[in-house]
């Protein structure tokens, strides 16, 4: 089907609204479950650690909000998107879309729902005597940066667990991992020193650590650190949407 | 009808394989080469499980072949898909926007012809109702409708050529013959070797994945016919 690739791009963004549309009229409580939903997951990690393992200070219900809205949004797209291409199987045998709208269709949903948290923890922030300075003006090269790692991530997924579900039994334990590595819930400097630079190595734990300089304390992120989530998202994008491409064909047959 | 070359596939062989690195299952189509041209109805014969819904999909680019080529020239193809896309509880405008996209059409087309497809489908006021309220013949009249409308300049089709309840079929079916039989090209799977008589300018029959034989729909008719009552 000749489809040009600003039809591609038109089809995608009207997917993921009726996606959004959908999902939000099968719930009960509509839009509210996409705000409940995560505030009752973060909830859960505050009654752990601060009330069950006495961490953090005065503000570690802000540290841990700051960790916990940004993984939410890395885990949620890198997950959904290892169903992306399997769950719209019956719509790949009738009509021919390009493999890698789906994963777009999977980051734009995600990102939507990930920007109506930032926005209710931003305003948390303010409530809590947080000002914003001018330096907030980073989180958007900061976020960016997120974001194309996303991509690339959610890509790689999308298209390994299309071949070989089990991957995703992987990749779930992997984000696992990287989750009690990349310090979501406990500060990495103040580990101690070997161990703090060994985590470190891991650039989400960087880039958490440079989010929370930025919103927390109002300071400059580490410019090494947007650039080094950048360029490895952007390798892995072009990795992931290269194999989509390249094995568009084989997808659609995988699939049935 | 001219003589201008839409589609053609040469030498055309596909299997299905389950995973990439496992070996193919047999091939669902074998050297397959036929030409679609301009203008013309050329319907596909063959029994159950030769290949002919296989055949759509790579015709309308939903797959690629393993071995061969298939050309086709820069005009909108397009396998009718009744019901693409459709989402339960989206509305059946919310749906029909979606599900013409889906089949190529910009979003301005659709906005242009919603009223059209409302019109045709028969469901006026009830088209902002969600789908799931809909009934299977309210979901079909949609779903047709969109697809007839949406009109890509080849259309694929798979059986389909009336949906619904009587009335409707009728009305659905006339409106497709009438297409069938104007200067559109089609490609027509189908068993109803009537239809294929009325409606058909050429005739390609597909046999256990291979072109068995193509021509003249009279003479194709009468060979398929003869090889059904004594396929040895």
């Amino acid at each position: 089907m000749k489809r040009s690739l600003r039809q591609t791009w038109n089809l995608i963004w009207q997917k993921s609204v009726s996606d959004l549309q959908s999902e939000s009229a099968r719930a009960l409580l509509g839009l509210l479950w996409w705000i409940i939903e995560p505030v009752l997951y973060m909830a859960v990690f505050y009654l752990v650690f601060k009330i069950g393992f006495r961490m953090g200070g005065p503000d570690f219900v802000a540290f841990l909000l700051a960790g916990l809205v940004c993984w939410k949004w890395f885990q949620g797209t890198v997950s959904a998107a290892c169903t992306a291409l399997i769950a719209n199987q019956g719509l790949m045998a009738q009509v021919y879309l390009p493999k890698w709208s789906f994963v777009a269709m999977v980051v734009l949903t995600n990102a939507f729902k990930f920007s109506l948290l930032l926005l209710l923890f931003l305003l948390y922030l303010l409530a809590e005597g947080y000002r914003p300075t001018g330096n907030w003006l980073y989180l958007v090269p900061l976020l960016g940066s997120l974001l194309i790692l996303i991509c690339g991530c959610a890509a790689n997924s999308a298209f390994v667990t299309c071949f070989v579900p089990e991957a995703k039994l992987i990749i779930d334990n992997g984000l696992m991992l990287l989750f009690f590595v990349s310090g979501i819930f406990f500060d990495i400097s103040a580990r101690d020193t070997a161990i703090g630079d060994a985590l470190l190595l891991n650039p989400l734990a960087g880039w958490f650590a440079s989010f929370r300089h930025v919103v927390l304390e109002g300071g400059r992120p580490e410019l090494h650190t947007i650039v080094t989530v950048s360029v490895t998202g952007a390798i892995l994008l072009l990795i992931g949407v290269g194999l989509l491409r390249r094995f568009d064909h084989q997808i659609a047959k995988v699939s049935l | 009808m001219s003589h201008q070359t839409l589609i053609s596939l040469r030498d055309v062989s596909f299997a299905y394989g389950n995973r990439l690195f496992s070996r193919g299952s047999p091939d669902v189509l074998a050297r397959v080469s036929f030409d679609v041209l301009a203008g013309e109805t050329l319907a596909v014969l063959g029994r159950n499980g030769a290949g002919k819904t296989t055949l759509l999909r790579l015709l309308a680019g939903i797959f690629a072949p393993d071995s061969g080529k298939i050309w086709r020239a820069d005009v909108e193809i397009s396998l009718l898909s009744l019901q693409v896309g459709f989402v339960e509880h989206l509305s059946g405008r919310q749906n029909a926007r979606i599900s013409a996209m889906m089949l190529g059409k910009s979003r301005s087309w659709v906005d242009q012809h919603i009223d059209e497809i409302a019109d045709f489908a028969e469901l006026g006021s009830v088209l902002d109702r969600p789908l799931k309220t809909y009934s299977a013949g309210m979901r079909a009249r949609l779903g047709f409708s969109v697809g007839y409308l949406a009109d890509p300049e080849v259309i694929l089709i798979d059986e389909v050529l009336g949906v619904g309840d009587i009335e409707f079929q009728e009305k659905s079916s006339a409106a497709m013959k009438e297409r069938l039989q104007s200067n559109k090209t089609v490609v027509l799977v189908t068993h109803q070797l009537d239809t294929v008589a009325e409606l058909a300018d050429r005739v390609v029959w597909i046999e256990g994945g291979e072109v068995r034989n193509q021509g003249a729909v009279g003479d194709i008719i009468a060979a398929y016919r003869a090889y059904s009552r004594d396929p040895g």
